[in-house]
């Protein structure tokens, strides 16, 4: 199911960089596809996301 | 986000057989009008939506005492042992998504006691399929446990009352146990419930991480200073041996020139000559002994080996040698030859000369056989052989081979004994030589000279012990570095479950943010717009003070002195209350869902009614509303209301009273 515009709003309005707000969504979608479910899409995505920005994190 | 039915599709279902109802989901408004008697099946469309979504009518009065989904006349006219599915579907749209749920159960036909049919349910499935707009390849497609998330999602069960509104059972709204479930049903809607999981996993990631961090802590300080320790004894070592080396060259220069001086003083030159002469025996002997070392070391080295392997050495050969007895092992010729010869058989016998002739080809051919049948053992065997009695001779030489070695060592050592006890003789004499020169004092020489070795031997020995001390430094900061590696491995496993943990973090604190700011923000404009929608609909307008609705969820009334009258509304102002906040609870949520309501009105009198509809169609603007009057509640006022606006339809029963006429086929 879509994430609410709310949540969306939200994300959006968050003080943190573009990025972090594409992770954030990111997370939330994996968590919608089932809860406490696909842990390994969890790490995975975490970790590429400290992979791509080595300079900031 | 809006949501909308378009259609309840239906199959063999209770008195709506086979046939569907569709909405206006149109822009200009969404309300759609059902008329019908009491008892044609108004519930019964509410009872098909929740058997659709949670596989329960939940709009039965007794459900222990009710007919089966199937329809009746259908099972009545039925044969013994026929099967009669059972469907509902309904279709939604949820902004660019089509959603379909199905409920699907199959009943089989049997007889009852009194010889009439009934039926036996099977399995209920419940299937639902989303397809994106213009994407029908794409439909993604869920059953049962999976699809009851997506119903949870859309319909959460616990308030269904909340979607398929009924107007007739109101006095459970507001009981105590509801308001835990509309909490919690409300953080499904709202998707606070998606943001609390995330939080939690989150949560336990970063724990487990932290607990990681603390076990895996390499100690890199304290191998740098073990590094560092080992690195100055080693450096204490070397400079050892370097200042011994260095001294021990220089003090054979200077023993080098005392013996020069001895050599040139005449009296003395034949027992310098002698003793440089033994010296270089001497020499050479410590240098024998040093290769005879090493030769003994591997002589044991060879011994221990073959001696322990002995028995087992002698019990292969003499099994090599009854399987040759035998005949088991293949003959100890070149195969290859062999082939070669039976290819050209022109050609003579390598071994004898003679003309190969039909016998002799006959025998290579068993011999060649022989090869092909032997077994890998058998030839691994024959190869081995050599090797083995080669061993067996070594052991054989075990005792003369000792012999000689200890004779070798007893040569060096008379050797070593001779020269040192000659120098000895030779160094006392010249200790002891009265000089006849003034310049040269020979005994005075002799003592620096037997000065010079015994510091030689000191620095030499010096620089034997450094050797040793370097070596075991060197071994100790070899492992040292290995450690260190580890720990550096680990330290960038470390400083990488940092990051991690630096990332969780963040996620964790801005969705916990998120959602005590929308929790927050949903409890103030659900309050606040239950009151809006409550005071709209009402017609005491100095009344009601307030609405307030607690962190559970209860909500309460005050009039305009503060004080609390929820158990004194009127059933008219109770359902005004329940519409009102239903209405806002789909308006906090985000998700702009439909009501399905049945007896919208029922309850309702006078002017009540009217403002209550002209609400609900006000409302029906941006939301789709489905409502099931009677046609008493649907009264001329209300009609009035509605005429333009509402799509409307009307339902009666069919003249048998087995099916609801007025849907499509």
């Amino acid at each position: 199911m879509p994430i609410s515009e709310k949540i969306l709003d939200h994300i959006n309005d968050s003080k943190v960089s573009k990025e972090e707000k594409e992770l954030m969504l990111g997370i939330l979608q994996i968590e919608d596809k089932g809860s406490f479910r696909y842990q390994s899409e969890y790490e995975a995505m975490i970790k590429k996301f400290i992979e791509e920005h080595k300079e900031t994190t | 986000m809006s949501i909308v039915i378009n259609k309840i599709a239906f199959k063999n279902y209770r008195q709506y057989g086979t046939g569907s109802l569709s909405f206006n989901t149109s822009d200009s408004g969404m309300l759609s009008v059902i008329i019908a008697q009491n008892g044609t099946g108004k519930t019964t469309i509410l009872n098909a939506i929740t058997w659709c979504l949670y596989g329960k009518e939940l709009h039965l009065s007794d459900e222990k005492k009710a007919l089966p989904v199937v329809t009746s006349a259908i099972v009545k006219n039925a044969n013994v042992g026929d099967f009669i599915p059972v469907e509902v579907i309904l279709s939604i749209t949820d902004d660019n998504n089509t959603v379909e749920f199905k409920r699907s159960e199959t009943f089989k036909i049997i007889k009852d006691s009194l010889d009439n049919n009934k039926v036996i349910s099977g399995h209920s499935r419940l299937t639902v399929s989303t397809t994106v707009e213009g994407a029908f390849e794409n439909t993604d497609i869920k059953q049962d446990a999976d699809a009851d998330i997506i119903v949870k999602q859309y319909f959460d069960e616990a308030i269904f009352k909340f979607y398929f509104f009924d107007g007739e059972k109101l006095r459970d709204f507001f009981t105590a146990s509801q308001a835990t479930s509309i909490q919690q049903s409300i953080f499904n809607i709202s998707q606070i419930t998606l943001l609390d999981n995330a939080c939690s996993r989150l949560y336990k990631m970063n724990n487990d991480r932290t607990k990681k961090l603390a076990k895996s802590s390499p100690d890199i300080a304290s191998l740098n200073e073990q590094q560092e320790e080992q690195q100055n004894t080693l450096n204490a070592a070397e400079a050892t041996r370097k200042y011994n080396s260095d001294l021990a060259e220089k003090l054979t220069k200077e023993r080098e020139k005392l013996d020069e001086i001895l050599r040139g003083y005449e009296p003395v030159k034949k027992l310098q000559e002698e003793r440089d002469i033994l010296t270089q025996k001497f020499d050479k002997a410590e240098d024998d002994y040093k290769s005879f070392k090493a030769k003994r070391a591997a002589f044991i080295r060879k011994y221990i080996v073959l001696l322990s392997l002995y028995p087992r050495i002698k019990q292969t050969l003499e099994l090599i040698k009854e399987k040759e007895l035998a005949g088991d092992l293949p003959p100890a010729i070149d195969p290859d030859l062999i082939k070669k010869l039976l290819k050209n058989p022109e050609q003579h016998c390598p071994v004898c000369d003679a003309s190969i002739d039909e016998t002799a080809l006959e025998h290579f051919q068993k011999l060649l056989t022989k090869f092909t049948v032997s077994s890998n053992t058998s030839n691994y065997l024959k190869e081995i052989k050599g090797t083995l009695e080669l061993s067996i001779e070594e052991i054989g030489k075990f005792h003369s081979n000792l012999d000689e070695l200890k004779q070798i060592e007893i040569d060096i050592k008379a050797r070593k004994q001779s020269s040192e006890k000659r120098l000895a003789e030779i160094s006392a004499s010249l200790s002891n030589f009265e000089s006849l020169s003034d310049n040269v004092n020979v005994s005075d020489l002799e003592s620096k000279r037997s000065n010079v070795i015994y510091s030689i031997n000191n620095a030499n020995q010096a620089i034997g012990a450094a050797n040793v001390t370097k070596k075991a430094c060197e071994a100790e900061l070899k492992k040292i570095d290995e450690k260190r590696s580890i720990a550096l491995k680990k330290m960038d496993e470390h400083a990488d479950i940092c990051k991690q943990v630096s990332v969780i973090t963040m996620l964790h604190s801005n969705f916990t943010s998120i959602k005590n700011t929308i929790m927050n923000d949903m409890k103030k404009e659900i309050e606040r717009t239950t009151w809006e929608f409550f005071d709209r609909m009402i017609w005491k307008k100095n009344t009601f003070g307030k609405i307030e609705i607690s962190d559970n969820y209860d909500i309460s009334v005050y009039n305009k002195e503060g004080a609390e009258m929820t158990g004194s509304l009127s059933a008219t102002e109770q359902m005004a209350l329940a519409y009102a906040f239903t209405l806002a609870i789909h308006k906090a949520s985000g998700k702009n869902c439909p009501l399905v309501i049945d007896s919208p009105l029922g309850r309702v009198s006078d002017t009540n009614r009217e403002n209550m509809a002209d609400a609900l169609k006000e409302v029906s603007k941006n939301k789709q509303i489905i409502m099931l009057f009677t046609p008493d509640e649907y009264s001329d006022e209300v009609k009035k209301i509605y005429t333009g606006t509402a799509s409307v339809r009307e339902l009666v029963l069919s003249e048998d009273e087995n099916y609801v006429e007025g849907i499509e086929h």
